[in-house]
């Protein structure tokens, strides 16, 4: 008993391959060109193990990251302390827990900053074209060229290091590569059909940016971003290796900087907050890599 | 061919506004700055609130801020950056003094990175998604999401502490005459560790942008052409397809020199190495405003050269681009 549609397709029909690979379901594609490649799998999977890891520290931790227990320093790993203590008798594994917390979570806020200046600079950019265009782009490029780790060292101390501004600088230079993407974007979208069509019955500028355009750059954009976060994350530590990253007293930046100052003493304290930090940047790059190439392969 | 010193003209005249933004920028931004400089270069309550004024007043920090930032732009135009409130030297000679360092880390990663990554970004195209692709690219990812601090960090553990192989900090062993024989074996063994671990990463980044590149060059039309004109297949790919993606890749270089002074930050602040990055965070954390002020002058400027010399280096190796004058 097949009932016909009564109301028709509000987007308008059109025999053009390209509507008709926009009618199929996207993200299964996606996954199924994903799926192919066994790195991106164990890529996936450790990340979300420490995604896991990330959201349940309270639970997992067997101590607190931070208490200090003078009759427990410096201890090698063992099946009390698993990843050994630091000079301050602190647990390690624990540390490295929530530091994977914080990490995480600079690095998925720094990427939401960027993704919303790249994509409204891109959009308007794109949109708008001429010498607004020209403008933007010109700055985009130049902030492209800006050392941020350097820029960051110095800004954060004068606008006082916490978790905001951390996120607020990384995140407020990590958007060129976004918005250059999303701009290149518009400039194919704003001539198809569909755009034309909406164009046509009268639609206004913005409501073509909003309702039109910018949906069908959502995945470009997440994959972009997606790029950007393991940088992010690995600037956030560096710049706690240095002193001046999230103030958190156990970030896995901070981790490091302590264990610098005990090289030759606890390996432990260096190797292990060191491997999760590794583990997390890489299966990220791995995982957003992977996902670059399903989404733009099937284009 | 009148197009080109028209375009050098062009980019060097836009470089101007931004050099003098960049001037505003710093010293807005600096003082911007919680923490007084007096304090942190007296240290809190050594000397008399009196004699705190006079030392704030014969570094002119008592002066309006507009006063303070013309009398800096005037300095700097006459090449003088002040004096630096911890060294108490004039800040172009102690930048000038670690100038030399970082140049021969950064020039050494870039000569190997760049090799390398070119190398290894054509091996990958060659053959794209095959087990020498697939290995290549994943290596390359592993390259540049290893934070290079940890990795530092490790190389100084095992070979420095462990091995005993390599120098624990510092560029050169104390008490070797300059310029002698044993004195550069002593750079080399001291530059070995952090050149390679900057290398890793970035011959990772090359090598991707290298591999993408050569993809694209080898799609184009010509390649087709030239083969269909029965050049061998190593013809094509040396003599067309190769400097065809090699182009792009020189914006791409232009772009890391600003990139590379972040690393070296970290790097040398791992290695003891020392150049700017070390001076940076010493600037930072003792709050040495003329010094910061001069890095960050030094680091927009040749950030800006860097633009600038890339679009020209562009240029002369992209015709199309030159134009018909």
């Amino acid at each position: 008993m097949a009932s016909l549609p009564t109301t028709p397709d509000p987007r308008p029909i059109s025999a053009e391959p390209d509507e008709l690979r926009r009618a199929t379901p996207h993200w299964l594609e996606v996954w199924n060109a994903f799926r192919l490649s066994i790195v991106a799998l164990v890529s996936l999977g450790v990340l979300l193990l420490l995604a896991f890891a990330a959201a349940f520290a309270p639970w997992l931790a067997p101590y607190s990251p931070t208490e200090v227990n003078p009759m427990d320093i410096l201890q090698g790993p063992s099946g009390l302390h698993w990843w050994g203590t630091d000079d301050l008798g602190r647990d390690i594994y624990s540390g490295a827990l929530y530091g994977l917390r914080i990490s995480m979570t600079v690095g998925a806020m720094a990427g939401l900053v960027a993704a919303l200046l790249g994509t409204v600079i891109g959009a308007l950019a794109g949109f708008l074209g001429g010498w607004i265009d020209a403008l933007l782009m010109r700055f985009t490029d130049f902030v492209l060229t800006i050392p941020v780790l350097f820029l960051a060292l110095v800004l954060i101390p004068v606008f006082g290091s916490s978790r905001l501004i951390v996120i607020l600088v990384i995140g407020g230079l990590a958007w060129p590569s976004i918005a250059r993407l999303v701009r290149a974007e518009f400039l194919k979208l704003r001539s198809e059909a569909f755009v034309e069509a909406a164009r046509g019955y009268g639609a206004r500028r913005f409501k073509l940016i909003f309702s039109e355009i910018l949906p069908n750059t959502f995945d470009l954009v997440l994959v972009a971003t997606a790029l950007q976060i393991p940088a992010a994350i690995l600037i956030e530590a560096g710049l706690s290796f240095l002193g001046v990253g999230d103030p958190e007293p156990r970030s896995l930046g901070l981790m490091l900087k302590d264990a610098y100052g005990l090289l030759g003493l606890a390996w432990w304290s260096a190797v292990f907050p060191g491997l999760v930090l590794s583990a997390l940047a890489i299966s990220l790059n791995l995982v957003a890599d992977a996902f670059n190439d399903a989404v733009r392969g099937h284009e | 061919m009148s197009a080109v010193p028209r375009i050098v003209g062009t980019r060097l005249l836009q470089a101007v506004p931004l050099v003098v933004a960049t001037i505003v920028v710093n010293f807005a931004i600096i003082h911007l700055a919680p923490g007084d400089p007096v304090t942190m270069m007296v240290g809190e309550g050594a000397v008399s609130a009196d004699q705190m004024d006079t030392l704030r007043k014969s570094l002119g920090l008592d002066q309006p801020l507009y006063v303070q930032f013309f009398s800096y732009l005037k300095s700097v135009l006459q090449g003088d950056l002040g004096i630096s409130y911890v060294y108490h030297q004039p800040v172009t000679e102690i930048i000038a003094s670690r100038i030399p360092a970082t140049l021969l880390l950064m020039g050494t990663t870039y000569v190997i990175s760049t090799i390398l990554g070119i190398v290894f970004g054509i091996v990958a195209a060659l053959r794209p998604s095959s087990a020498q692709d697939r290995i290549l690219m994943t290596v390359a990812i592993l390259g540049y999401s290893v934070p290079t601090f940890w990795l530092g960090f490790l190389a100084l553990m095992v070979f420095a502490v462990e091995l005993g192989w390599a120098p624990i900090s510092g560029m050169v062993d104390s008490g070797l005459a300059a310029g002698s024989w044993e004195y550069w074996l002593s750079v080399l063994r001291h530059l070995a560790l952090p050149a390679a671990v900057l290398s890793l990463f970035y011959t990772g980044l090359i090598a991707r942008l290298m591999r993408t590149s050569m993809l694209n060059s080898l799609r184009g039309d010509f390649i087709v052409t030239a083969r269909a004109m029965g050049l061998s297949r190593w013809r094509v790919i040396l003599r067309h397809a190769v400097p065809n993606a090699i182009t792009p890749i020189v914006t791409v270089l232009g772009l890391q020199v600003g990139l590379m002074l972040s690393g070296a930050v970290l790097t040398e602040t791992v290695f003891g190495w020392p150049g700017l990055g070390v001076l940076t965070v010493q600037a930072v954390a003792q709050r040495d405003y003329p010094l910061l002020l001069g890095m960050f002058l030094l680091t927009s400027v040749m950030v800006i050269i860097a633009n600038v010399v890339t679009d020209l280096v562009y240029l002369a190796i992209n015709p199309r681009l030159r134009g018909n004058g």
